[in-house]
């Protein structure tokens, strides 16, 4: 009786774990284990439940202690599971599928997200309701979104496009992939005079080019600047960042700060304009040189008081060592009055040559930015190359990448040696993966030395998930999610032939092999051969179970023997050697497998 | 930019419209059905491959584009499919993805990236899911769930595996209600633990 008392207890713990487990809250595993030390094994294995749940949840790396999930009420399923994210999970916003999370700010969240239209990763910014108030109404942030996508320059991140889905307003732009100048300047330390001025060209290009389409930036700062990898710099975060009133307290990560504004939107807080961009890149200059600002308070007030006095740092008391002229540019460009800062971008970025060019470092180890200088000009030039080889030299010959596997007993085996003959047994199961680096168009074929003359079309198959012409740069499998199974009666020849265009000739043929087998299906007459198979096919697709995979006969679509017995894929294959003596179209193999 | 906006917003319909409706629509041929439906299961099996692919071995551009390629090429097909439930369908895309993920450790065990690497590298690193767990206990995880019934197992799956709310899997399963999903899963997990124990 306190056995059975005993065993209901543990029986429903047991249950209330796997439920755990199945909400994903998370579970005292230690506890459990202690307390249980006869179920150590059954729990071991729930655990491990719990962690292949974990792992594909989440993409970040899972620890296999303690649960990293938040718990859910399973009455509240559908609404926890949201995450207190914008959008929930395995959803969409407008035509864009979220991907994942990959960044958060009091403005909103950015998100990878897949464009179906542009057939495209971008990264989505939505931006929260809360945020919009007075003249950043979400009209006029879509109108500037807008804008902003009509300005194409190489410096400035390209915006697919705005919108407003859900009450939500996003931007998605394309994808970057590097660091912000302030990671930049985390890693790596003060930039050089050089460095900085390189840089600074660039985003002087790329405001020119925002000022040119009648709009201002409004937040230049060191965490809106990607250094992509490849070196691009590239400016980010148009005004939608821009804050009514100013906090300095939001200097979190060393971003969103009134820090690197003009002192007359502090002191008039008046709309950013020309002048406030160019005093903002002064900033920003002062910072990758300095890695502080002109003027350093704790509070909104100390900052407006001390802009009030002019009290600022010179960059000559931090950086000595920076030569005169860039210490020009960075104070023209940091002056209190607007109208004494440069005119325009144009202006300071012919001051940052001169800078440079001025100060020819003497042999100076490379550096970072030098390097993205050389590459620069490096990059015309292997963009001349890339030219030169498209327009004038030949195509490179078509050429495909295959691998066969034999599948038995449950475990694969690569099959080297593919070039001459293979080995297998009766019974073995066979499949395929080839890979081109482009486009192509695919035919495999399958005879036996048994019957010479009947040969079977193994791909393209009405059965299968891929189709011609088969996607370059993927590795493709053959059959789709089955295997082959090789009867060992007699030797097999399979030829594999890819072409740039389609083969008329071989279509053609596979065509008439497809209308023969129908009529032969419907007549019943070759069910022995052809029937089962049809039904495999249809199987196929449901049949779930990766060991037990259905094993189609190698020879699976049955032709009308031909007229004349001798001719062979060997015959086709000589044919199509002959033919790319003269065209670097084709490519084929030819594979004979012996029992 | 104008003809997004003046484009109907199809997020304002989702709610109305079940995943066994779209499916439904989309293999009676109705592409804008196809492609929703492919968006809506297209991040949930990216997560899923990423946690299967050893690291390091793809970027995550390069398996999403994978993932991506290889779904859409399931989804070309999908009026000839006969799947039982939307259950069977989505376990059969996971089929699938278990291949070509088995194929892609298989390429980068036999062809190391680079020759230069040392022995130890050529290896791939281990895939998040083999961080949490040896390549054993996954075995033994996989052996269990081929144990189970097909309805269950793809519940199983659908729910740990690929994220799935007990109302969505309810719908996949066709089983009357979420509550119901949750107990056939939490059964089935201890089913598992239990069976895989015995043999041990």
């Amino acid at each position: 009786m306190g056995r059975n008392d005993s065993n209901g207890k543990s029986r429903a713990w047991l249950d209330r774990l796997a439920e755990s487990i199945a909400d994903g809250t998370p579970v005292d595993w230690e506890h459990h284990q202690r307390t249980h030390p006869e179920l150590a094994k059954k729990l071991a294995l729930l655990r491990d439940f719990e962690a292949v749940a974990q792992v594909c949840h989440s993409r970040d790396a899972v620890k296999t202690t303690g649960s990293l999930r938040e718990p859910q009420n399973p009455a509240q399923d559908d609404n926890s599971e949201s995450r207190q994210n914008l959008v929930p999970q395995f959803s969409t916003w407008g035509h864009l599928a979220f991907l994942e999370k990959i960044g958060e700010g009091a403005y909103g969240e950015v998100y990878r997200a897949y464009d179906s239209s542009l057939d495209l990763e971008v990264a989505l910014k939505l931006l929260r309701p809360d945020h919009f108030s007075g003249r950043q109404a979400p009209e006029r942030l879509l109108k500037e979104a807008r804008c902003l996508a009509q300005v194409h320059h190489p410096n400035v991140i390209t915006v697919h496009g705005a919108d407003i889905h859900d009450g939500l307003v996003g931007i998605w732009t394309e994808l970057l992939h590097g660091k912000t100048l302030e990671e930049c300047l985390d890693c790596s330390g003060s930039f050089s005079a050089d460095e900085a001025a390189l840089v600074g060209i660039e985003l002087c290009g790329a405001l020119a080019a925002i000022h040119a389409a009648g709009l201002v930036h409004g937040d230049i700062k060191p965490t809106n600047v990607m250094r992509q990898e490849g070196g691009r710099i590239v400016l980010m975060d148009f005004g939608t960042a821009r804050k009514e009133a100013p906090d300095l307290s939001d200097e979190s990560g060393g971003q969103g700060t009134p820090l690197a504004m003009a002192p007359e939107l502090l002191l008039d807080a008046g709309p950013p304009t020309r002048a406030s961009d160019i005093y903002s890149l002064g900033v920003l200059l002062y910072r990758l040189v300095a890695r502080d600002y002109p003027v350093q308070a704790h509070g909104l007030k100390e900052l407006t008081d001390k802009h009030k006095r002019g009290e600022t740092t010179p960059l000559r008391d931090r950086r000595p060592d920076l030569p005169p002229a860039f210490l020009q540019v960075v104070n023209k460009a940091l002056a209190a009055q607007p109208e004494e800062r440069f005119a325009t971008f144009g202006d300071m970025e012919k001051a940052l040559r001169a800078a440079v060019c001025v100060q020819p470092a003497p042999a100076p180890p490379p550096s970072r930015w030098r390097r993205l200088g050389g590459a620069a000009t490096g990059m015309v030039a292997l963009a001349a190359v890339v030219w030169a080889i498209l327009h004038f030299l030949p195509e490179p010959r078509l050429r495909v990448q295959t691998q066969f596997y034999k599948h038995q007993a449950s475990s694969i085996q690569e099959l080297l040696d593919a070039n001459s003959n293979l080995k297998l047994q009766a019974g073995d199961s066979l499949f395929l993966t080839l890979e081109s680096r482009e486009d192509a168009y695919l035919y495999v074929f399958n005879e036996s030395t048994q019957d010479p003359g009947v040969v079977f079309t193994l791909f393209p198959s009405r059965r299968a998930l891929t189709t011609n012409p088969v996607v370059g740069g993927v590795r493709h499998r053959l059959p789709d999610a089955a295997y082959w199974e090789f009867d060992g009666k007699s030797s097999e020849i399979l030829l594999i032939v890819a072409s740039r265009e389609p083969r008329l000739d071989l279509e053609s043929r596979i065509a008439q092999e497809f209308h023969d087998a129908e009529e032969e299906a419907v007549a019943g007459t070759d069910a022995a051969e052809t029937a089962p198979l049809e039904g495999a096919g249809d199987q196929l697709a449901l049949e779930l179970d990766p060991e037990k995979l259905v094993a189609l006969n190698l020879r699976r679509l049955q032709v009308r023997p031909q007229s004349n017995r001798n001719s062979t894929l060997e015959a086709m294959a000589g044919v199509i050697r002959d033919e790319m003596m003269g065209s670097k179209d084709l490519w084929y193999q030819i594979v004979r497998i012996e029992p | 930019m104008a003809e997004e906006t003046q484009r109907p917003d199809p997020s304002g319909e989702r709610p109305l419209e079940s995943t066994s409706a779209l499916l439904q629509r989309a293999r009676g041929g109705d592409e804008s059905a196809r492609n929703r439906l492919f968006e809506r299961y297209l991040p949930s099996f990216q997560r899923w491959a990423h946690g299967r692919l050893p690291r390091h071995m793809r970027g995550v551009t390069e398996t999403n584009d994978l993932v991506q390629v290889t779904l859409m090429r399931a989804f070309q097909h999908i009026e000839d499919f006969e799947p039982r439930r939307e259950g069977s369908f989505l376990a059969y895309l996971r089929q699938i993805l278990m291949n070509l993920v088995r194929d892609e450790i298989r390429r980068a065990n036999v062809r190391p990236q680079s020759v230069e690497l040392g022995d130890s590298l050529r290896q791939p690193g281990p895939s998040p899911l083999e961080d949490a767990l040896t390549a054993e206990r996954i075995e033994a995880y996989e052996a269990a769930l081929e144990k189970l019934p097909e309805r269950t197992r793809e519940a199983v799956v659908l729910r740990l595996e690929l994220g799935f709310t007990y109302a969505q899997v309810a719908e996949a399963i066709s089983s009357p209600s979420s509550n119901a999903a949750r107990m056939l899963i939490s059964r089935a997990l201890l089913q598992m633990a239990e069976g895989t124990d015995g043999t041990q």
